[in-house]
């Protein structure tokens, strides 16, 4: 009976064993299944799911590599060391696996394009900017035809632009344009192209292809970029100076019972809420103007932003990241000691590294990513504030001489704004920034002057008269957001009042 | 009796004997005129000499009659044979030679035994022949069953019943034959003199015979599917419902049992039927009537002067409606100087189809640079291009007949891969062995014995799978295709790339002179330039003014500017409202006007190829002269992407002739005139006459307009850019 039972056990699970092979899918193909692994790693990229995504992409890259998708996967291994965790030694490591590795693949091409955004993002020098610049040019060359020669058109214009070459940014930008009109590459090189032009005066051009993003490419982002930049260049260009480029918006941020205590920074956060900096620390407030967070910080003299938004807080003795961080510095030796700062500012600069304001010796000082010591960046700078643009051009503000310098990344002086000139003179200048076309705004008091980017001349003059609604008391901070808004923190009222 | 009455009694009985005599001959001469033929001169003068009763000449004659025809002996000789025998027998009896008399009426016998003597023969002559015949031939009847058996008798046709028959004695062969029938033949001996003998044949039945008549004639006829020949048309019957009736078709050796019948002819419904022989006979279908199997397309087309072309046979103008179209694949066209639509079809009987014909230009697709040969057996990749393509309205893709290209290609001796080409427009393959003139001058030779506007091939895909596919596009006088990629495995391969070749650029876009931008915080497009001479200007639009309303309807951004704009016709004036800086509002109406487009000369996305093609159709019809010098613009940028100067600079100089003549808006002159020397600079330095270029471009670099090309930049800049890069290239040179 046993082995009958037995038996029966045997003959029933090989018949299941049976049913179920028959009911398993059949196998797919290796491709196949790599094309959807892909697939997922991108719909986790997408909801920034970074960890998920590389587990897909690495699976493709060490189980599927000689699909025609495994190029992909590696390309999108060192998209994600470049842009999200900003690893430029991981993401070229990866490049150079995927030029040896497939060489003729259809993502050589942007691996092309990578290589040369990887090396503008470990310095911006002439030299990084002219490696740059060969690996963009070698695509359309080596991949003619190819979706990442738009790509690399477009990244060799910004290479130019950011190194400050801008007939031929423009140029190159105008190429791009002309020859892949309906790219979406072209809605960003008439960006880029749009800063060029601005920069050198040409701020008719410049808004006319800002327009022309928003008419052509309307959902894409540069879209929004182009209404705000343009917003910009109508205030400074076309309503001043027969019109008042701001009018006051109305909106004041007072905090509660009417007043900001303590405050004295300001700085716009990348969500568009306002952050004020005061003794204590830092709130954010929203659109409602009330607090949506708060962060605590001891007494930071200044508040800055880096170039991904992120806050910066400076403080006599140091600098802090995230307002947390204190960062180490290592400041030069004196007879054998490390000097002593008097910090007065500091800002990181979007290549890397920081500048800090020595008070005490009225120099600038660059320091590296770890805070080590690279030089002197100015000297003779009693600095009260200094700010950064995006090309990494410095504006100072002198508390001595209340005179404003512009500096280029290398420390190069472009431009002195002294004290007085033609249509205006400081009064106690408190303040300066830069807006996103590279403006100089310096906050005087009771009113904002705006300078040429290349700080040759006054634009416009802003003032309120002073019994009138949203008269500056006594500015003390200034920020802008993207649309060029002022946010000036009224020292009088302990209010920041917001014009546009 | 006198002398003289003696005389005259002589007289008188000669002449009666004459008279008798002459009266005799006169007879025997009426009656030898009915038996003889008259066509025969030797024959008729022998008669003559006959009758004249000179005998002697008469022999004499007749001997040579006999003599020639004897050495011809042709069978329509016979009776001129049996005549001349017979006359010489009676010439002879005249002549007192009874026996040469007898040979010769035995002769006439043995030549025709049913020889009959004129009825006016003297009664010896007539014993005489009697005699002969007596010993000469014999008579027999005949009888052969069936009766509608064919006989012959010594190779002679005879009916298959004769109650009586002469024959000369001797053996002779008796034969009948009839469908149906075993053939017989029986042997028999005639003896002269005897009593008459019944020759009596009996054919023995081996098979049956079907009979059918078919309405239409020539139809096919299978027995048991074999066929068995054609069905041919009786003309004298009358027509039955099908058309023309045809004779009687006989089937015969039908053995017994049942057959299958099939009933074909192209253009009409086959039909079948089964037919049961039951024992060897004769056997009558009932008639069998073909439906005609046609189809009726009805013909229209979007423009006039369009023929429809069936088969490649033209069949008349449109409208058209033709109704007997057979049934099976066709390939139908409507096609104008200018362009054709095709289609082809799968017609079966009854079916009506409308074909509205959209003429476009067409391009023939001439080679599939070898793909075909890759897949054994597989399609004709050319139709499948055809076939995908099928759906694009901007132009006619289509195969012609592979023979019909070859033929045309013969001479050239062109590798298959002529035109093969890869993503990016270069040559590949034996392609790059053949040089643009060449290229040119064949693709151009090809279009024109084909009657299209442009050539094009496929190809595979370098690189690619199995499906992946690229359309080489050519038009006239162009050395650089249009590629386009598409696949084979399915719709969704092909959307793309129908997309791409619809997108037809508007001739126009609508302005009143004003760029104009967004700004945060403003519900309004406000203005940022005003262009000179423009209907902005002249209505007062200033900078800075923002512009609330157009028509009548709020405007909050530039996008609906843009639209009321457009929506509004050119040559109009447009309501617009407008707030100044200092927000005081005021109204105007801005002249609404058309602004040429002019192609991109560096886009490359763009299908050069195809859109010369389209605009050269449009340049067929034009509605005035501004239309004529945009479409001409448009043909010249077109053309100098396609390295085709030539053209290129006929077009522009036409252009400039229009200008001068003043037939362009004044407020477009400039911006025209200076993009027309601006191109033609491009095109003349090109060719390599750089003088022309820069005087084309000294006289673009005085215009204050934009270039009516891409987003246009300003002609001034460009034209003085090219100028000093010309001079620095010359100074270079030197």
């Amino acid at each position: 009976m046993n082995s009958f039972v037995d038996v029966k056990r045997r003959a029933f699970a090989v018949c299941l064993g049976a049913v179920m092979c028959a009911a398993w899918p059949a196998a797919q193909s290796p491709d196949e299944f790599a094309r959807r692994r892909i697939d997922s790693g991108r719909a986790f990229l997408r909801a920034h799911n970074y960890a998920e995504a590389l587990k897909d992409f690495e699976t493709v890259l060490q189980s599927y590599p000689t699909t025609a998708v495994a190029d992909d996967a590696l390309l999108e291994i060192a998209n994600y060391q470049l842009e999200v965790a900003h690893n430029p030694d991981a993401a070229d490591a990866r490049t150079k696996e995927l030029l040896k590795s497939y060489p003729a693949s259809d993502s050589a091409a942007m691996a092309l394009v990578l290589e040369g955004r990887i090396a503008l993002s470990r310095a911006r020098t002439a030299e990084a900017v002219t490696t740059a610049l060969a690996s963009f040019d070698r695509v359309p060359r080596l991949y003619p035809g190819s979706a990442a020669v738009p790509a690399s058109m477009y990244y060799a214009g910004e290479s130019l632009r950011i190194g400050n070459q801008r007939e031929q940014s423009i140029e190159r930008f105008a190429q791009l344009t002309r020859e892949f009109p309906n790219s979406s590459w072209t809605a960003s090189a008439l960006v880029g192209s749009a800063t060029s032009l601005a920069r050198s005066g040409q701020a008719l051009r410049a808004m006319e292809q800002l327009q022309r993003v928003r008419s052509q490419f309307p959902r894409s982002p540069e879209a929004a970029v182009a209404l705000d930049w343009n917003t910009v260049l109508y205030r400074l260009y076309v309503r001043a100076p027969s019109q008042p480029a701001f009018l006051f918006s109305g909106r004041t941020i007072a905090g509660q019972g009417g007043k900001l205590r303590d405050a004295i920074d300001v700085a716009i956060l990348p969500d568009s809420n306002v952050a004020v900096a005061s003794k204590t620390g830092i709130a954010a407030y929203g659109a409602k103007d009330t607090v949506v967070s708060n962060i605590g910080a001891t007494e930071p003299l200044t508040l800055q932003l880096n170039s991904r938004g992120g806050m910066i807080t400076v403080h006599e003795t140091g600098i802090r990241l995230d307002a947390k961080t204190p960062l180490t510095l290592l400041p030069p030796s004196v007879e054998g000691r490390p000097r002593e700062l008097k910090i007065s500012d500091g800002l990181e600069l979007s290549s890397g590294g920081y500048l800090i304001a020595d008070r005490e010796q009225k120099s600038i000082l660059r320091f590296s990513d770890d805070g080590k010591y690279l030089g002197e960046f100015a000297k003779q700078q009693d600095v009260r504030r200094m700010a950064v643009s995006d090309l990494d051009d410095v504006v100072v503000l002198d508390r001595s001489t209340k005179a404003v310098s512009l500096f280029n990344r290398d420390g190069k002086v472009l431009k002195q704004i002294p004290e007085r000139g033609t249509g205006y003179q400081f009064r106690d200048p408190k303040d300066v920034a830069f807006d996103a076309l590279g403006h100089v705004y310096v906050l005087d008091k009771t009113s904002v002057l705006v300078f040429a980017p290349d700080g040759a001349r006054l634009l416009t003059t802003f003032t309120v008269p002073e019994k009138a609604v949203g008269a500056i008391g006594d500015g003390s901070a200034l920020a802008l957001d993207s649309a060029g808004r002022l946010y000036v923190l009224d020292g009088k009222s302990d209010t920041v009042k917001v014009y546009r | 009796m006198t002398k003289r009455s003696t005389e005259n009694l002589r007289r008188i009985l000669g002449l009666v004997v004459r008279v008798a005599a002459t009266a005799v001959v006169a007879g025997a001469v009426s009656a030898f005129a009915q038996s003889t033929p008259a066509d025969d001169p030797m024959l008729a003068e022998a008669r003559r000499a006959y009758d004249a009763t000179d005998y002697e000449h008469a022999r004499e004659l007749l001997d040579s009659v006999i003599a020639e025809i004897g050495r011809t002996s042709r069978p329509e000789q016979r009776p001129v044979l049996g005549a001349a025998y017979e006359l010489r027998a009676r010439t002879r009896f005249n002549l007192k030679n009874e026996d040469g008399a007898r040979t010769d009426f035995r002769a006439m016998l043995l030549v025709d035994p049913q020889y009959q003597l004129a009825a006016q023969v003297g009664p010896r002559v007539l014993a005489l022949f009697e005699e002969v015949k007596k010993t000469t031939v014999g008579s027999v009847a005949v009888k052969v069953t069936p009766a509608d058996a064919v006989v012959t008798l010594d190779e002679s046709k005879i009916p298959s019943e004769v109650a009586s028959l002469n024959l000369a004695g001797g053996t002779h062969t008796i034969a009948a034959t009839r469908t149906g029938y075993g053939p017989t033949t029986q042997s028999f001996t005639v003896v002269p003199g005897t009593d008459p003998q019944t020759i009596a044949l009996v054919l023995e039945r081996i098979s049956s015979t079907i009979a059918v008549i078919t309405s239409p004639a020539n139809v096919e006829v299978l027995v048991d599917g074999v066929s068995r020949g054609v069905t041919e048309p009786d003309l004298e019957a009358k027509p039955g419902a099908s058309g023309p009736v045809s004779k009687r078709f006989v089937l015969a050796d039908m053995q017994n049992g049942r057959h299958r019948f099939e009933f074909r002819r192209d253009c009409y419904i086959g039909t079948q039927q089964e037919f049961d022989v039951a024992r060897p006979s004769d056997y009558q279908m009932d008639p069998v009537s073909l439906v005609a199997a046609v189809a009726t397309v009805s013909f229209d087309a979007n423009v006039p002067a369009a023929t429809v072309f069936i088969d490649d046979a033209p069949r008349g103008p449109v409208p058209l409606t033709i109704s007997d179209i057979c049934e099976g694949s066709h390939t139908i066209e409507v096609r104008s100087a200018f362009g054709r639509h095709l289609k082809r079809l799968e017609l079966k009987p009854g079916q009506r189809e409308v074909f509205q014909a959209r003429i476009r230009p067409a391009f023939a697709i001439v080679s599939d640079s070898g793909a075909a040969g890759e897949v054994r057996g597989g399609a004709d990749i050319r139709l499948v291009g055809e076939a995908a393509f099928q759906d694009t309205n901007s132009i006619t893709l289509f195969a012609p007949p592979a023979k019909r290209v070859s033929d045309l290609l013969t001479a050239d001796q062109l590798p298959v891969d002529w035109l093969a080409f890869d993503l990016i427009g270069r040559p590949i393959g034996k392609a790059s062995t053949i040089g643009d003139p060449a290229r040119v001058a064949i693709l151009s030779r090809l279009a024109k014995s084909l009657n299209v506007q442009g050539i094009a091939a496929v190809a595979r895909n370098p690189g690619g799978d199995q499906s992946d596919m690229l359309l080489m596009l050519f038009a006239p006088g162009s050395a650089v295709p249009d590629v386009v990629r598409w696949r084979t495995d399915g719709p969704l391969g092909v959307r793309e790339a129908v997309r791409l070749l619809d997108q037809v650029p508007q001739l126009f876009h609508s302005s009143i002179g004003v760029a104009a931008i967004d700004v945060q915080d403003t519900d309004a497009a406000v203005v940022v330039a005003v262009s000179p001479g423009s209907g902005a200007e002249a209505a007062g639009i200033k900078v800075g003014d923002a512009i609330v309303s157009a028509g009548g309807a709020a405007v909050t951004s530039v996008v609906q500017l843009t639209l009321s704009i457009e929506a509004h016709p050119a040559g109009k004036p447009l309501a617009i409202e407008v707030k100044d800086l200092a927000g005081v509002s005021r109204k105007a109406d801005v002249t609404v006007q058309a602004i040429p487009n002019v192609v991109s000369l560096a886009d490359q996305a763009l299908l050069s190829n195809a859109l010369a093609l389209q605009y050269g159709y449009r340049s067929s019809s034009l509605a005035d002269a501004l239309e004529e010098v945009t479409v001409r613009l448009n043909i010249a940028a077109l053309a100098l992407r396609l390295r085709n100067r030539v053209d290129a600079i006929r077009e522009l100089e036409g252009v400039a002739r229009l200008t001068a003549d003043g037939r362009v808006p004044p407020s477009l002159a400039d911006a025209v005139n200076g993009t027309t020397q601006y191109l033609l600079g491009l095109a003349l330095n090109a060719e390599g006459d750089v003088t022309g270029a820069e005087r084309a471009w000294r006289t673009a670099a005085q215009s204050r307009s934009s270039l009516l090309v891409d987003n246009g930049e300003p002609i001034k800049e460009l034209s003085e850019q090219r100028l000093k890069q010309s001079t620095a290239l010359g100074a270079g040179r030197r």
